[in-house]
């Protein structure tokens, strides 16, 4: 778990939902101090208590084990000062307004799939309040995330709808959440895209989730429903066919690549965050489909463990994330499954028989040496011939030695290898 | 007094919107035209900083504007990110919005 590292946020030892039970209930010293702590973390958990003591709602209280589901939709009235009017705390029944309701459900999607699929308690896998507020600014054309709540616009009825109407767009926002709290990906090209995708990805699970529906029968589209009427297109985005979401005299045509050779370079959007997006989102869709069932079976939890796991770094590279979640489906599912994810990875042009991953339990079927020079090859099953990295004469000889060893005896080898070099290997 | 306005990023960027778009106060509706130009000397944009706020190294999907104005012989260029509390500037990019559209 990478959850608590300092980045810019305060975090501090004393879990959040504590403090706040701390800052309404404790002696007014505890008080003081809880209230400072949550304040320094971006403002807004003081915020949120202020607003909740002014409309008398209460936090839901700790308990170890039991998911802490807290959602807290507001209303900025048309304005842009954040978070606005309490409208709908969690428990609350419908207000009908549509973008409250379908905020709170969203969110509600959204906090259910982390918790019943992948057991994390909300945004930073601590009980985090879940707070969107809607009827952002004036016929506001978007949703974002600020760093800390999710934030919807109405739209302005020619071009766009309101932006709570896809459950994925909660899903996504509020995805960004978990990526900061986790991965950290930086928010720029790359790292940026990947960000971006991720939160498609697990926004998309949401609505499939919330539909019911399996990767076959789902449309993989991002904002279905967002485009007013009259507009040419059915949606945002399409993962399933990442490009032609959208092809518009005022919109323009969906501008992204669904294959690395049409990676789009611009300094615009942060680098195309958005744009490219879509080849990632591609590989997705094409593992998820590859598993069938639903996306949420075994093509989220391979890239839950991606993004939460300790290997991505904030910087990562769409090869780097493809390998991860390449030995990520190894060490969950197995090779065949493995296979399934380096095959969609190639099919986006990216291809991971040149990138070293770690392959587990296989047996060395043959080897071989030259007899005068330090050159050894070793047979390993599910890779087949790779040469054994000559570094330095005895390390060949070493890893040599290791290898037809675990080819007498029948023992299983861990090996860390390319398409062409074995790096390191290890006997089970 | 000459305007380019330009938006990027957003949840979903798209070429069409994102396009500068340059507006011309003589060209347009002369009650806007004024309204525009009340505003920009309202929020003295000619002494704003070139970078107005920053942008939480967490935050996502957030739109940036970039606003040039050309007055005489006075240029200033100013680019701001949501979320923009500041009135007479979200005035300004409403405007700015409405017109282009
Ligand atoms: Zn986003």
């Amino acid at each position: 778990m990478r959850d608590h590292r300092p980045r810019q946020q305060v975090w501090s030892i004393v879990p959040p939902h504590m403090l706040e039970a701390i800052a309404q209930n404790g002696t007014p010293e505890q008080r003081q101090m809880a209230m400072a702590t949550l304040s320094a973390d971006l403002g807004f958990r003081a915020e949120r208590l202020v607003a909740e003591g002014a409309s008398g709602t209460s936090v839901a209280s700790a308990g170890a084990g039991s998911p802490h589901k807290n959602r807290s939709v507001f209303s900025a009235d048309n304005g842009t000062s954040l978070p606005g009017t309490l409208k709908r705390s969690e428990g609350a029944a419908a207000t009908g307004d549509a973008a409250v309701d379908e905020a709170y459900d969203g969110l509600g999607g959204t906090f259910d799939l982390y918790w019943e699929v992948f057991g994390r308690d909300s945004i930073d896998g601590n009980g985090m309040a879940l707070i969107a507020t809607v009827h952002y600014g004036n016929r506001y054309n978007n949703a974002f995330w600020n760093g800390s709540q999710m934030v919807f616009g109405d739209g302005d009825g020619v071009i766009f709808n309101r932006f709570t109407i896809a459950p994925d767009v909660e899903g996504h926002e509020l995805t960004h959440g978990v990526t900061g709290a986790t991965a950290g990906l930086e928010y720029h090209d790359q790292p940026g895209a990947l960000n971006e995708s991720l939160s498609d990805c697990f926004g998309s699970m949401v609505k499939q989730r919330m539909n019911g529906q399996t990767s076959a029968q789902a449309d993989w589209l991002i904002g279905q429903g967002l485009l007013a009427a009259g507009i040419h297109g059915v949606a945002l985005r399409s993962m399933k066919a990442p490009g032609t979401a959208y092809d518009d005299p005022t919109l323009g045509k969906d501008p992204q690549p669904d294959h690395m050779s049409r990676y789009v370079n611009t300094s615009s959007d942060n680098g195309g965050v958005h744009i490219n997006s879509g080849i990632p989102n591609k590989a997705f869709y094409l593992v998820a489909t590859g598993l069938g069932g639903n996306s949420w079976d075994r093509a989220g939890p391979i890239w839950y463990r991606t993004l939460t796991g300790s290997g991505l770094s904030a910087t990562a590279s769409f090869a780097d994330f493809a390998k991860l979640t390449a030995d990520n489906a190894n060490s969950l599912y197995g090779s065949a499954v493995r296979d399934v994810v380096v095959q969609a990875w190639r099919d986006v042009g990216i291809d991971l028989a040149t990138v070293a991953s770690w392959y587990y339990d296989k047996a060395v079927l043959s080897t071989f040496t030259s007899p005068h020079s330090m050159n050894a090859w070793a047979y390993i099953e599910d890779l087949g011939w790779r040469k054994i990295q000559p570094l330095t004469p005895d390390g060949v000889t070493n890893m040599f030695d290791l290898l037809t060893e675990a080819q007498a005896s029948g023992r299983k080898v861990h090996v860390y290898a390319d398409g062409s070099l074995i790096y390191q290997a290890y006997s089970v | 007094m000459q305007i380019i306005f330009e938006i990027s990023g957003g949840f979903a960027p798209t070429p069409g919107l994102n396009a500068p778009r340059t507006i011309d106060t003589a060209a347009i509706d002369p009650a806007r035209a004024s309204e525009l130009e009340s505003i920009v000397r309202d929020v003295e944009f000619f002494e704003l900083p070139t970078r107005l706020n920053t942008t939480n190294p967490n935050a996502a999907d957030y739109l940036t504007y970039a606003i040039k104005i050309k007055d005489g012989d006075r240029v200033h260029s100013v680019v701001l990110t949501d979320p923009v509390s500041d009135e007479g500037l979200t005035r300004l990019i409403d405007i700015l919005r409405m017109i282009s559209a």
